[in-house]
């Protein structure tokens, strides 16, 4: 008895088998509230699901999905090299006021510069890549920035000690001692950048893609097919968000050691 | 022992230091040589004593090349040349390592500053893994090993790389009584690699630098009548342990002339 209490208590120490239960029953919970809900705003499950069924065989969800997705990993690779680049920039004075300004135009809003983007672009695809980029640098270039201001004095020290030249102290200290840290963040941002899909979907439509047919369900009030849109988003995301993770430990089996559990 | 003083290993003149209008350092003049005994290889271990907050930490990063004082100069090795950064191996309190790097890469990138040549450096890092008695922790990351064997390994790598002058910055720091032992010998092991080896610790634990000594400053700053701090750290008292016949063996601690001076050392400790 005493284990399951743990649970309720502040850095309570619990075993595998207890949070197996504790999920499992958080999830039936869940279910039972769902199913025996009377809201109209929130659809059955067997509705969802059927709702889903007819999103992949009539609208071509599989299809709309795989189109969101390519232009989500497209944009998340520029966006990384771009950010990756103006960040470790920062170790020379002269570019620190641009990743400064970079990062402060987190503020501005996608739809505002959408018109911006229009004019500077030829296509619906490029208006809708440049604005991911965008959105995802702006994020991605405060996280790293940050990262690379913590690095100590001693970090830095250490590798000139062992005869270093600067640029080598970079690339040992910041390059590839940071490289964890690069996979946490991108993992972060594939987040943000899958939020950011929709927006950028209902700017311009010309491609469709599942946050296009997002908001075509909206639209018609569908409700059942909008949650069915929204767990095949949540799904998808959560499955990139592993597969990230699988990755930093490949490149980064290092990273998971230095992790002290509370 | 007749141990003899020859050829000046390390000079530092005029040493001072101001950051920010805060005088830190203040005329600092310290001169080590090297120390010959008949028929023993032998280094030699000089300890810097001094209260928190006293500047040694500067002094450390003056002496290693990894900061610039505001004046003085600090030379070193044989012939005199002017230190820069690398020239001398220093370990850290934290014992800092790539953590990204496992243990033999952590090593080689170090071997590989004095020795190009990918075989040789990779010998030079087997040997020195040998030495320490790591060899079995090759493939290990950083994060997998003890804070002992942390600190053997930026030991090892500081050694690999730097030719004759190790600075131990707090190496006794959190330690329990064997694990000081087992320092204090890994520390006049090290200085006895070579002849011309020279192992610099800056600490405040007085019993443990003091006992493996041949030469102690102690770092202190001047005071006025009310116990205010007047002037920037510099060195205050100087004890040539080998004149004095105090350097290292066994059951120093037991010879009352060395409990003298360790009471001796306590009672300025306060003043400094």
């Amino acid at each position: 008895m005493n284990k399951y209490l743990q649970i309720f208590k502040p850095y309570g120490k619990t075993d595998k088998s207890t949070i197996g239960i504790m999920v499992l029953f958080q999830i039936i919970v869940i279910a039972l509230i769902w199913l025996f809900s009377s809201s109209p705003l929130l659809p059955k499950p067997t509705e969802i699901f059927s709702s889903l069924g007819k999103l992949i065989s009539e609208d071509n969800l599989i299809q709309e999905l795989w189109t969101s997705m390519a232009l989500s990993i497209k944009s998340m690779l520029i966006a990384i090299v771009i950010s990756l680049l103006i960040s470790y920039a920062t170790v020379v004075p002269f570019f620190r006021p641009l990743a400064f300004m970079v990062s402060k135009f987190r503020f501005l809003t996608l739809v505002g510069l959408s018109f911006v983007f229009t004019m500077m672009t030829h296509s619906g695809h490029s208006l809708k890549v440049s604005l991911m980029v965008f959105g995802i640098t702006v994020f991605f270039v405060t996280n790293m920035v940050a990262e690379i201001e913590n690095v100590t004095k001693n970090e830095l020290n250490h590798a000139r000690t062992l005869r270093m030249p600067e640029w080598q102290v970079v690339w040992e200290v910041i390059i590839l001692g940071k490289m964890d840290v690069v996979f946490e963040i991108i993992r972060q941002n594939f987040a943000i950048s899958w939020m950011m899909l929709t927006m950028v979907e209902g700017i311009s439509r010309t491609e469709g893609g599942i946050g296009t047919m997002l908001l075509n369900q909206n639209k018609h009030f569908h409700l059942e097919a909008v949650f069915a849109i929204q767990i095949v988003i949540l799904l998808v995301g959560i499955c990139m968000d592993y597969g990230i993770g699988i990755l930093k430990n490949l490149f980064c089996p290092y990273a998971a050691l230095t992790l002290e559990k509370r | 022992m007749n141990a003899q003083k020859t050829n000046t290993i390390l000079k530092a003149e005029n040493i001072s230091l101001n950051i920010g209008g805060n005088q830190i350092l203040q005329d600092i003049n310290i001169e080590i040589k090297d120390i010959v005994r008949p028929n023993v290889t032998t280094g030699q271990i000089v300890g810097f004593l001094g209260p928190s907050g006293v500047g040694k930490t500067k002094f450390f990063e003056i002496l290693s090349g990894l900061l610039e004082p505001t004046t003085g100069t600090v030379m070193l090795g044989d012939p005199l040349e002017p230190v820069q950064a690398g020239m001398v191996g220093v370990v850290q309190q934290n014992y800092p390592l790539f953590s990204h790097r496992t243990v033999e890469g952590n090593l080689l990138v170090a071997a590989k500053k004095l020795y190009p040549n990918e075989k040789e450096a990779k010998e030079k890092m087997a040997l020195m893994l040998d030495r320490f008695k790591l060899s079995d922790k090759a493939k290990l990351y950083p994060a997998q090993l003890s804070g002992g064997q942390k600190q053997r390994i930026a030991i090892a790598q500081q050694l690999l790389c730097s030719k004759h002058f190790l600075l131990l910055d707090e190496p006794f720091s959190g330690l329990d009584i064997n694990m000081i032992q087992e320092v204090q010998e890994l520390i006049t092991e090290i200085a006895n690699f070579n002849e011309l080896n020279t192992v610099i610790i800056v600490s405040h634990d007085i019993v443990s630098t003091a006992s493996i000594s041949d030469t102690l400053w102690l770092m202190g700053r001047d005071h006025d009548s009310k116990g205010n701090v007047t002037s920037g750290g510099k060195i205050k008292h100087t004890y040539d342990l080998i004149d004095m016949d105090l350097c290292y063996e066994k059951d120093i601690l037991s010879k009352p002339k060395f409990q003298d001076l360790l009471k001796e050392i306590r009672g300025l400790f306060p003043k400094l």
